[in-house]
């Protein structure tokens, strides 16, 4: 018989941290503080124990838990960090692989791998024969993975579990409501001020700033310092500060920046700019011609012949359409439902409920508040396209590192082996 | 903003003044907290009498509700799309988490990317998530692994990402081209894999050296785990002024020496030394005697020669648990190990 939880899984009084990725938890491990109540030896463990075994393994009985814990920690060490004399080397937290062991369960890799929100719902899919292990199908969580194991889950699984909750009719239907009562005041707007509202659309928001060319031009040239190595060829070192690059990109830069300079530099006329325009931006090449502000930046842009990537300016597309579109007064009837054939023009279909043979919300969305637990794990190497991972190695320990993904302080992890290797053997 | 400044009414019992929910402004204190005569009465939240003290606190934490449901001003509501991890920020002693949180909404919280940005959790700094492979150095790798002069610990070594990923990263394409000739990868999966590579911290490991991403991803290629013998307690005695080389600890443990290991492991494919063998012909012990000293000692127990020889990894033992599956007849098991 699966083993119940012991204790509410996200008692507020309580505040266990669990392995899950429900909201409540996130709000449980946002609280959490580390102190060290006064009290006897065996009470901090026993405490470190509770709390430690809240996450790890808690799906697991006290007896299977015993079965794998292993009484020797080992971590890894370099050569030369075992020559370093200098007394200034990171620990060691040993004390994190006290739960390595529970790793290499099938559950808690699917559950790191972020095939399943947490390991009881991973050996839900296990036993009802979703997974398998190296092409076979594995019907129980405890299967212990060894390295070099592929493991794979149906898709449809994953994505009900990542993805976010499937409506119902009713609730579809109030939010769809919702929605077209904000889009309809919007449209009603629109029609009596348009303007305004044209303004108030386009206009750049807060988070960017208030428009500005030099600052947007900042912004290009920020985008793609990121990718430095090939798409850079031409780009002043002048106003780039040395610890913005690393020494093996400034180098690339200079060779680059040779190069061009060999070839000669290119003017900035008429006919590049609005090919820029025209092709980075989608500007209407008809009639109306970028505004002077668009048209300095653009100019800048091509003088410098920082490389652009089409994908890596979208942001400011809507930017500069906005400022470069001419403002025509039925810029709105685009969102009418007599143009656009439908109410509400950004969905197909009721509110998550696009494809109804599907459990999952539709089009596919991310769940919300996963974000804090969009971990990558050392030890798996994961592909999302197919819903395969592989098991690695088992999780190691190296000098201020440690590969067992934990919430909670290494202090906690060392008491509750000292509770394990002395009170439980 | 997420963060209220209308409090929840607490007695001051333990000198806290109203308003203040406890002394080190956190949510922790929840058993200490005396709810006071007064508390109930708060009408300004619209809380009254629905929830308890602590379900409150955490209502108002989360925030406003949009339309559809969504905590849509919680920072932590929305996945990222700039491969910048949206954890729970760390803190110090002096500015309370809250704050920070609050901060998290500012344009410029996500430019200040340093090592913290990729620690999930703040109480366990130790914890460090990895990085997903790029899609340029994913393709270099690959590149590099079709080239049939470059062996696994060179492809390793050059771009910074040890061999067993390497290699499961050439196994896991296979798959990928597989499933797109069968056409398996639907609309929805896509979409979701793209969704959690934008996620995810991306890094180009030495391919590219720019951001703090491409350091933190580069791997430790150079790492010994010390070996099973090496994991007892040994007490050997000797001599004070004696002298104990690594030379000396290898024999001690039957191990080979950790240079000699590392120099297998970065310049030659290592077997890993699992299975023993009884041997019964005399004839062959020349041929192991040969192998003697290079992984382990050779014993002759009886009629028996014993001695390790190279095998792969796992396909060796017994295997644990119910997965018997192998053995069904009427189930067909097509073992699609990664032999690393």
């Amino acid at each position: 018989m699966p083993k119940k939880p012991s204790s509410p899984l996200r008692s507020l009084a309580r505040g266990l941290v669990r392995a899950s990725w429900h909201k409540q938890n996130l709000y449980n491990i946002f609280k959490k503080e580390a102190y060290r109540r006064s009290a006897s030896l065996y009470q901090q463990k026993w405490e470190s124990k509770r709390e430690t075994r809240a996450y790890h393994g808690e799906h697991m009985t006290e007896n299977n838990w015993l079965g794998v814990f292993q009484k020797n920690l080992v971590g890894a060490e370099t050569l030369h960090d075992k020559d370093d004399k200098s007394g200034e080397r990171e620990p060691l937290p040993v004390g994190l692989q006290l739960y390595a062991p529970v790793e290499r369960r099938l559950d808690m890799a699917m559950f790191r791998a972020m095939f399943a929100s947490s390991p009881r719902q991973a050996r839900e899919f296990i036993s009802s024969g979703k997974v398998k292990v190296n092409g076979s199908k594995v019907k129980h969580g405890f299967y212990p993975l060894r390295p070099g194991d592929v493991f794979s889950v149906e898709p449809e699984c994953v994505l009900t579990a990542v993805g976010r909750e499937k409506p119902s009719d009713g609730l579809s239907k109030a939010i769809d409501a919702k929605q077209l009562e904000a889009f309809n005041k919007f449209k009603e707007s629109c029609r009596e001020d348009p303007r305004n509202m044209f303004e108030q659309k386009f206009r750049p928001t807060s988070v960017d700033g208030p428009y500005d060319p030099d600052r947007l031009y900042e912004k290009v040239r920020a985008m793609t310092i990121e990718n430095l190595t090939n798409k850079i060829q031409g780009l002043s070192l002048d106003g780039v500060s040395a610890e913005e690059l690393t020494a093996r990109g400034k180098e690339e830069v200079e060779q680059y920046r040779n190069e061009f300079q060999a070839n000669g530099n290119v003017a900035a006329d008429d006919q590049s700019i609005s090919q820029l325009a025209t092709q980075f931006f989608r500007l209407d090449n008809s009639g109306s011609n970028p505004s002077p502000e668009v048209n300095e930046v653009l100019k800048k842009i091509v003088e410098r012949r920082v490389d652009i990537q089409q994908a890596e300016l979208q942001e400011l597309v809507r930017l500069f359409r906005g400022a470069a579109s001419v403002y025509d007064p039925r810029w709105y009837y685009a969102y009418l439902e007599d143009y656009c054939g439908s109410a509400l023009p950004w969905q197909d279909g009721a509110y998550g409920l696009q494809d109804l043979s599907k459990p999952y919300f539709t089009p596919w969305t991310p769940r919300t508040f996963l974000a804090p637990f969009a971990i990558v794990p050392w030890h798996l190497e994961i592909s999302y396209k197919t819903c395969h991972a592989v098991y690695l190695r088992d999780p190691i320990t190296r000098r201020g590192h440690s590969e067992v993904i934990s919430p909670l302080p290494l202090y906690m992890h060392e008491n509750a082996y000292l509770f394990y290797v002395r009170d439980r053997q | 903003m997420p963060f209220s400044t209308r409090n929840i009414l607490v007695s001051t019992a333990r000198g806290l003044s109203p308003g203040q929910l406890s002394t080190n402004g956190s949510y922790t204190q929840v058993r200490g907290v005396r709810i006071g005569p007064g508390s109930y009465l708060n009408r300004d939240y619209g809380l009254v009498g629905r929830h308890t003290l602590p379900r409150s606190h955490m209502i108002q934490w989360f925030g406003e509700k949009g339309p559809n449901g969504d905590f849509y001003k919680n920072p932590f509501c929305y996945a990222p799309w700039d491969h910048i991890p949206n954890y729970i920020p760390h803190t110090s002693s002096k500015i309370s988490r809250d704050e920070i949180v609050k901060k998290m909404a500012d344009s410029n919280y996500r430019k200040g990317v340093n090592e913290n940005t990729y620690k999930p959790f703040p109480l366990n700094s130790y914890t460090k998530t990895s990085f997903v492979l790029s899609e340029e150095l994913r393709e270099a790798i690959l590149q590099s692994c079709r080239d049939p002069q470059m062996s696994l610990w060179q492809v390793s070594a050059r771009y910074g990402i040890r061999k067993e990923r390497v290699a499961a990263t050439v196994k896991l394409a296979k798959i990928e081209t597989q499933w797109e000739n069968e056409g398996k990868i639907t609309p929805d999966l896509a979409r979701y894999a793209h969704r959690m590579y934008m996620m995810m911290p991306i890094t180009n490991g030495r391919l590219s050296q720019n951001t703090l991403a491409d350091k933190l991803g580069e791997e430790p290629l150079e790492e010994i785990v010390p070996p099973k013998t090496a994991q007892r307690n040994n007490i050997q005695i000797m001599h004070e002024t004696a002298k104990f080389s690594p030379e000396d600890a290898a024999s001690f443990f039957h191990a080979p020496e950790a240079a000699e290991l590392m120099d297998r492991q970065l310049y030659r494919d290592m077997p890993k030394v699992v299975s023993f063998q009884g041997v019964k012909d005399k004839d062959l012990a020349k041929k192991i005697k040969q192998w003697k000293g290079r992984y382990t000692d050779v014993v002759f127990k009886g009629n028996n020669i014993w001695t390790a020889i190279p095998a792969k990894a796992g396909k060796v033992g017994y295997r644990y648990g119910a997965s018997r599956d192998h053995r069904k007849k009427h189930r067909k098991h097509k073992d699609e190990r990664l032999n690393i």
